[in-house]
Order: C-alpha cells, then sequence, then structure tokens
C-alpha cells in the first residue's frame, strides 16, 4: 500500500507552475462555470419539452418575479418541483461522495478506496432495505432515510470498533474489517431480496440499490443540504494534513499532525456527509472512487487542490449523469446509478490508458 | 495453551454448522418419515427411466401415485386408457401425457388460480405459498385451499417428492430447475408471458386440454367472455371521449401498450394515457404531468408520499378532481380468469357507476 498515486514530478499537472491559491481559484472557477452550465441545459431538458425562455421565466416565478406571462401551472410543477430539486440534490450529493472518496483513498493511502470500504453504503443499503421490506417506507416520507442514514452510520462506528488496537485504530485492519461487514451485509440484502414473495417490494429495492435521483423534491434537498455542506467543508480545513498523510503515518506524525485523531474526525465527516447522500438517493456507485482519481490526473494529487475540486467535479459528474439517466430513453428513464458506471468507466480507462506512465503503480 | 485455544476457535464455525442442521432437520424429518417409502420408490424409478424408455416407466409412476386419489382414478380407469393429449407449453415446448394427470403441483401463481377451478383440490398435490397472500392471490380465501397439502416454492427436491405427474411452472422460473424436473422424468408445462386477455384465455383452453378437462376450460373463458361483454356492452352505452388512465405502480413504472393492463383499461372503456410506451417503464414525474390523466389508478404499494401527498403531482386532473383509486392488484395483475374482475374494476373507476349484473 505504498503511496499509489505517488507521480513522477507534478510539472505535468494543470497550472503546476502557479501558487496554490491561484490554481484553487482558476480550476474551481472554471469547474464551477461548467457546472452552472450543466445545470441549466438539464433543468431546460426533460419529456416535457418546454423553451430556455420559458423554463428562465419559470424559474424566476417560482423565485417569486413576476414575468408578466401566464405559463400553465404543468410547466410550473415541472421545473420548480420536478427538475430543479432533482439537480440540486444530484449536485449536493455528487459533491458529498467525491469528496468522501477523495478523503477515504488518502487515509488509507489505497487508490482503491471509496466512501464505501468502511460500510457506509452497505450498512445504507441494509437500513432502507429493512424500511422497504417491512413496509415501513408507507409510514411516512422519511422513514427511508432516516432507517438508511441509521445503518449507514452503525455500520461504520461497528467497523471502526472492530479496528481498534489499544485505544487506535489502524488502516489495514479497518479496511478488512470494512470488506468482511460489507460482504455480512451484503448477504443479509440478498436473503431479504430472496425471501421477499412481493415483485414490486423487491423491484422497490433493486431499484432503491442501483440508486436514482427519481422523484427527489424540495423536501430532499433540505434535508441534505445543511449535513452535507458542513462535513464538506469542514474536510478542507484537513487538506493540510491529509497530504502530510500521503507521505506516510509516521513522517506525517513527525510533520506535527496527531494521526489517530486527524483520522478519527475524517472518517467521521466522511461517513456523516455519504450516509446522508445514500440515505436519499441510494448508493450511487463509482462517484466516489471515479471523480477524485479523473481529478488527480489532471490537477495533481494536492488536496487543497483536489477536495473542493472534488466537490464541484463530483457535482458536475452526478448532474451530467442524471441528465443522460433522464434523457436517453425518454420518455421513460434509466436510473442515474447505471449511467454512472456505463459513462464513468469507459472515461475511466480512457484517463487511466492516456496517463498508464503518470501512475506508478500501474 | 493459547495455540490449542486458537485451534479450537476454528472448530466454532463446524460447531455452529452441526446446530443449525441439527434444528432444521427436526420439523423437515417428520413429512420426509410419511413419505419416505413411496419417496424412495419413486427414485429408483426416476433412475430406471434415464437408461429405459421413458413412457411406460412414466405410467407406472404415474398408477403408483393413485393411491391417495384411487376413488377418482378408479372412476375414470376407461377413459384414462385413451388419454393421450400434446400441447405446446408457453416457451414453444411439446408437453407430452399418456395418462390424465391426477397429482399436479402448480409452481406459479396464475396456475394456482387457474387449476383450482379447473380440476379441483382432489388433483392438485401443491400451490404455491403465493396462493394464501390475498393481496395477490384470488383464492386465498377459497375453503378448498386447506385440502391442498402442500404450499411450495419452485424448488425442485421439494417438487419431486410429491411424485407429481405433471408440474406447472412460471415463465420466469429458472431453466434449471426446469432442467431437474424433467430430468426426474416430470412433464413440465412452462406458463408464458401475457399482453392481453386473448392470451390468457388462449392459455386456459390449453392448460384445460393438457389436464383433460376441456370443456370446463371452455365454461371458464365463457364465464370470462359474459363478465367481459357485460362490461363492453355497458361501455357502448356511455356518451362522450373516453376517460384517460394511467396505471402507475411504485417508484414510477407505468403500464404502456402491450400489457394486460392496457388491454383491461381499454376493454373497460378507456384510453390508456401511457400508450406511447411500449410494455412496462420507468418515467419521471413530468412524464406523468405531461400525461395528465383523467383518472390515475395506483398499485396498491404506491406510497401516499410517492403520489397522493406529493406536491408535484398536485395540479394532476385526475387528483383535483378526486379520481386516484388503489387498485386489487390481485385482479389486475392476474393472468387467469380473475382478470376479467380487474376490468369490472377499472370500468367502475373510469365512469362511477357499478356494473349491473
Amino acid at each position: 500500500m505504498s503511496s499509489a498515486l505517488a507521480t513522477e514530478g507534478t510539472t505535468r499537472f494543470l497550472l503546476a507552475s502557479q501558487p496554490i491559491s491561484r490554481r484553487v481559484v482558476v480550476v474551481c472557477g472554471v469547474l464551477a462555470l461548467v457546472l452552472v452550465g450543466v445545470m441549466i441545459i438539464s433543468a431546460a431538458h426533460g419529456p416535457a419539452n418546454i423553451p430556455y425562455a420559458d423554463v428562465a421565466r419559470l424559474i424566476l416565478r417560482g423565485l417569486g418575479f413576476q414575468t408578466g406571462l401566464e405559463l400553465p401551472d404543468s410547466q410550473f410543477a415541472i421545473v420548480n418541483q420536478v427538475r430543479l430539486p432533482r439537480i440540486l440534490v444530484g449536485a449536493l450529493v455528487g459533491a458529498a461522495l467525491a469528496c468522501s472518496g477523495a478523503t477515504m483513498q488518502g487515509i488509507f493511502r489505497n487508490p482503491l478506496a471509496d466512501p464505501g470500504i468502511i460500510g457506509v453504503s452497505a450498512g445504507g443499503s441494509l437500513g432502507a432495505v429493512i424500511a422497504i421490506s417491512t413496509g415501513l417506507v408507507g409510514e411516512s416520507l422519511w422513514m427511508l432515510p432516516l432507517f438508511s442514514f441509521v445503518g449507514a452510520i452503525g455500520a461504520t462506528t461497528l467497523v471502526y470498533l472492530l479496528s481498534l488496537v489499544r485505544g487506535q485504530s489502524q488502516p489495514a485492519t479497518l479496511l478488512l474489517a470494512g470488506v468482511a461487514l460489507n460482504s455480512f451485509l451484503g448477504a443479509l440484502i440478498s436473503a431479504i431480496l430472496l425471501f421477499s414473495n412481493r415483485y414490486p417490494e423487491v423491484q422497490a429495492i433493486l431499484s432503491w440499490l442501483i440508486g436514482s435521483l427519481r422523484g427527489r423534491g424540495w423536501a430532499y434537498f433540505f434535508a441534505i443540504v445543511a449535513p452535507v455542506i458542513l462535513t464538506t467543508g469542514l474536510l478542507f480545513f484537513f487538506a493540510r494534513d491529509m497530504n502530510l498523510l500521503l507521505l506516510g503515518e509516521e513522517s506525517a506524525q513527525g510533520l506535527g499532525v496527531n494521526v489517530p485523531r486527524t483520522r478519527f474526525a475524517l472518517l467521521a465527516l466522511a461517513a456523516l456527509s455519504t450516509g446522508a447522500a445514500v440515505s436519499v438517493v441510494g448508493p450511487i456507485g463509482f462517484v466516489g472512487l471515479v471523480v477524485p482519481h479523473m481529478l488527480r490526473l489532471v490537477i495533481g494529487p494536492d488536496y487543497r487542490l483536489l477536495l473542493p475540486a472534488s466537490a464541484l467535479g463530483g457535482a458536475l459528474f452526478l448532474v451530467t449523469t442524471d441528465t443522460v439517466a433522464r434523457l436517453i430513453l425518454q420518455p421513460a428513464e434509466l436510473q442515474v446509478g447505471i449511467i454512472t458506471a456505463l459513462l464513468g468507466a469507459p472515461f475511466f480507462l480512457y484517463l487511466l490508458y492516456r496517463n498508464r506512465r503518470l501512475i506508478r503503480v500501474l | 495453551m493459547s495455540h490449542k485455544k486458537r485451534l479450537y476457535t476454528l472448530l466454532i464455525p463446524f460447531l455452529l454448522l452441526m446446530l443449525v442442521l441439527g434444528a432444521c432437520s427436526q420439523p423437515a424429518a417428520q413429512p420426509a418419515e410419511e413419505e419416505a417409502p413411496a419417496t424412495e420408490e419413486v427414485m429408483e424409478e426416476a433412475t430406471e427411466e434415464v437408461a429405459g424408455e421413458e413412457a411406460p416407466a412414466a405410467e407406472e409412476a404415474a398408477e403408483e401415485a393413485e393411491a391417495p386419489a384411487e376413488e377418482a382414478a378408479g372412476e375414470e380407469a376407461v377413459e384414462e386408457e385413451a388419454f393421450s393429449v400434446t400441447v405446446t407449453d408457453g416457451l414453444g415446448n411439446e408437453v407430452t401425457l399418456d395418462a390424465r394427470p391426477m397429482r399436479i403441483a402448480s409452481a406459479t401463481l396464475g396456475t394456482d388460480e387457474i387449476l383450482l377451478d379447473l380440476v379441483g383440490p382432489e388433483r392438485l398435490i401443491a400451490v404455491t405459498n403465493l396462493a394464501s397472500d390475498p393481496t395477490i392471490s384470488n383464492i386465498a380465501d377459497r375453503p378448498e385451499l386447506e385440502q391442498i397439502e402442500n404450499q411450495v416454492e419452485a424448488d425442485p427436491e421439494q417438487i419431486i417428492a410429491l411424485e407429481p405427474d405433471l408440474v406447472f411452472v412460471a415463465s420466469f422460473t429458472d431453466p434449471a430447475v426446469i432442467e431437474q424436473l424433467q430430468g426426474a422424468g416430470v412433464p413440465v408445462f412452462v406458463m408464458g408471458f401475457f399482453n392481453s386477455i386473448d392470451s390468457i384465455e388462449q392459455n386456459i383452453l390449453t392448460i384445460g386440454e393438457l389436464v383433460g378437462e376441456p370443456e370446463r376450460a371452455e365454461e371458464i373463458v365463457a364465464d370470462m367472455n359474459a363478465t367481459l361483454d357485460e362490461v363492453a356492452a355497458q361501455v357502448a352505452e356511455m356518451e362522450g371521449e373516453p376517460p384517460t388512465a394511467l396505471y402507475l405502480s411504485s417508484g414510477g413504472w407505468v403500464a404502456g401498450s402491450a400489457t394486460t393492463v392496457d388491454d383491461i383499461i381499454t376493454r373497460a372503456g378507456g384510453v390508456n394515457a401511457a400508450a406511447d410506451l411500449v410494455d412496462w417503464n420507468q418515467v419521471s414525474e413530468e412524464t406523468i404531468i405531461e400525461m395528465d390523466p383523467d383518472v390515475v389508478i395506483l398499485s396498491p404499494y404506491v406510497t401516499d408520499e410517492e403520489f397522493v401527498d406529493n406536491p408535484v403531482f398536485a395540479g394532476l386532473s385526475a387528483v383535483v378532481n378526486e379520481r386516484v383509486f388503489v387498485a386489487n392488484d390481485a385482479h389486475l395483475s392476474a393472468v387467469s380468469q380473475y382478470v376479467a374482475l380487474g376490468v369490472e374494476d377499472v370500468f367502475e373507476m373510469l365512469y362511477l357507476v357499478p356494473v349491473s349484473e
């Protein structure tokens, strides 16, 4: 588990000769602009054909402005209650998953680490599956996210406690405990699926396990906006510590990082962030693994730049893939979890191939 | 010492396994004991069959299997001599019987419903465990169900142990299971996929022929058609544009054209709002808003949050006019004669008048 993404010299990366603050501004500025552009495109397209100008008027009306033009209420509902919240939930979830992924890869110094590695996704999935199969989902809109969030945090806590050696958590033990708990929880989910006699229930579970942004309205947005922004924002403050962790535990300790405490804080923040994301959309794969790697290949491994860029890149990735998922078979739609892997994997393989010399571990 | 201890811990999984096996074998042992001698014979014969010719061996097995249903078999002994039938199942394979089937096992809900009316509990040795679930089964409250000893899943071991002379499985049954059943010398009829009421009726007639009850099958289909004709007559009297209707299942799945639900809506005098889509499709909420159907028929699995209390759908005509109904899925998803009841249900939802008998 050597620093897997160690690279030969940093001069190849985008704007490598510039000071870090400038790189952050330029890279994040560009990503933010593209993100806004994609959001506008996404808001303006769908099975219902509404011109751009009308979409703009409808959004303004949603914000309380008078536009002087009478547009049908059905279009208002489509833009303001279906498309907008879905785009914003997608952006938040993408940001949370990509940032948590980058963090996990740093903590474990392992390129295969993703937010699911410490049991968050599997725990969240089991919680959701229990809520669906016991019929509790019918009780309230919040049952499923609640069960899922509790499952996510419960599983992560269990993995963390299992990995404690003399009060300290060891990455290798953490990783193994995570792998074991993941397959254990996976087996429980499969068992529940197989014992379920009701076809729609099985379909609901499978559909949740693939991950979908369908039907995510404002309620979901308001539920996760604070936790995601708070946890992701706090992760940024650990960027310097994560850079030092990349040098190895002992070096980091020597350079003044309290490794056990930092590791705990990072794990907790990443788990909360991922838990919140997973609880409303399901365990969407690939975002947390691939987005940070894609960015590393372009902008380098410096966490001060990588973390904010991952947040924006993850948002961009998920909003884009969800737009594709909505449009590709319209008026029918695919689940975004399928598109993230379908588009993300080949693109990532292409990047890997192009940069195969840059990545020493390969 | 500590080395020994560690070695012992390796034994824990085995001890657990033994415990589980011990616990499981007790309830399972009882039925096995009752049927032990018979099962053994059949197993021997099943092995012989592979070597020798299939047909005579199968006949022997069938004759021996008659013991529990002796009376019925005795009466129809003459008829049985001449019994020979070949039909094509839902996968397009030929199923041939040289003796009237007396121990029929049904491993899919559709045939549970068809066979209970077609041959009655005397010749049915097993139905599925779904048959007693009132949310999806139309025969859950039938007292005859209790006379049928076994409730099975599509599990080859369980089914072969019952010594059936005919097994019905679903189109989605694992082909490996079908292979094993056929390997044991049991004739298997695989149900097809149904996308219209006509195809369901045709299937009932085919099954009637296979089990030697063609007249009864025709009666059942005639009953279905009588119900459908009553509805059609009432639809013909209705004035104005036929209402549009959408069947919505959990997760945004809607029934497009070429589904039985589409046929049900059409026969009930409505227009399927999702007819542009073929088969079942997952659509976004905005597509549903665009369709704006007059009537929305919800699957019972759709939660209130998903539709009724969802602000996104508040402006839908069906919601504003309070024409949202929860379907009886046992009727609407039936692939048996009970599908005709689904047409009655939907007619009442569309026109808000009861079907006159």
